[in-house]
């Protein structure tokens, strides 16, 4: 078994350059395998064409929203387990009705990031 | 002539983000450009949008004040209360603040 087997696969999807790599990078030295999509439609094309432990979605970007693009995923029989993170409030966010597990506030505090996708992954 | 006060990260301490934080500066002056021309040329819609991406942005990079700024202008054209004159002032407080970013990280 190799090494990258045995990491957990993330794919971000977030508009903003500096946020993905934000991400990746807190998330790989937590040896996290961690995918980037710069919009929602590629967003989509990439979790359905590969397979993912979690998707780390934003709600609010140009094109498809975070809302959009996991619904469209779903619409395609894939039950990837999936987060929102927004700079919305979380009351604002319908967690239930959009197949999200949880929500992750902007601005991102690293602790919370890797205990919540380790939460998920693990449930 | 006045040094420019530093605004400075709170991860600026820690060498693992060094290299985020030089990109994160070294984009501004793109930054700038953009928002330049999102005013000047009144694509308000487009401005609100960049405005939301970097206010997460920077406050997620540990720039609380920066964010803030970004926030603002969020609202202002939200809010449908924006002017050209209102916005260009702010675009001087944006060059203000980024160098005051790249001062905190030289």
């Amino acid at each position: 078994m190799t090494q990258n087997t045995l990491k957990n696969r993330v794919l971000v999807i977030d508009d903003s350059k500096h946020i993905r790599n934000f991400v990746k990078l807190v998330l790989e030295q937590e040896s996290f395998e961690v995918e980037l999509a710069d919009c929602g439609e590629k967003g989509v094309e990439l979790a359905l064409a590969s397979s993912f432990d979690v998707l780390l979605i934003d709600l609010r970007m140009p094109g498809i929203s975070g809302v959009e693009a996991l619904s469209q995923i779903r619409s395609s029989g894939s039950n990837v387990p999936a987060i929102a993170f927004s700079a919305a409030d979380a009351e604002s966010v319908d967690l239930e009705n959009s197949h999200f597990k949880t929500f992750i506030p902007k601005p991102i505090e690293i602790t919370e990031l890797i205990s919540t996708i380790r939460e998920v992954i693990t449930k | 002539m006045s040094e420019t006060v530093a605004l400075k990260s709170k991860f600026l301490d820690d060498d693992f983000y060094l290299p985020l934080l030089r990109s994160f500066s070294d984009d501004l002056s793109g930054v700038y450009a953009k928002l330049e021309m999102q005013i000047n040329e009144e694509k308000f819609k487009a401005l609100r949008e960049h405005c939301h991406q970097m206010s997460g942005a920077s406050s997620t990079y540990g720039y609380p004040q920066l964010a803030l700024l970004f926030e603002e202008v969020e609202t202002l054209v939200t809010k449908d209360k924006h002017s050209k004159k209102i916005l260009l002032d702010y675009l001087d407080q944006f060059s203000e603040m980024f160098d005051k970013v790249r001062a905190g990280i030289c």
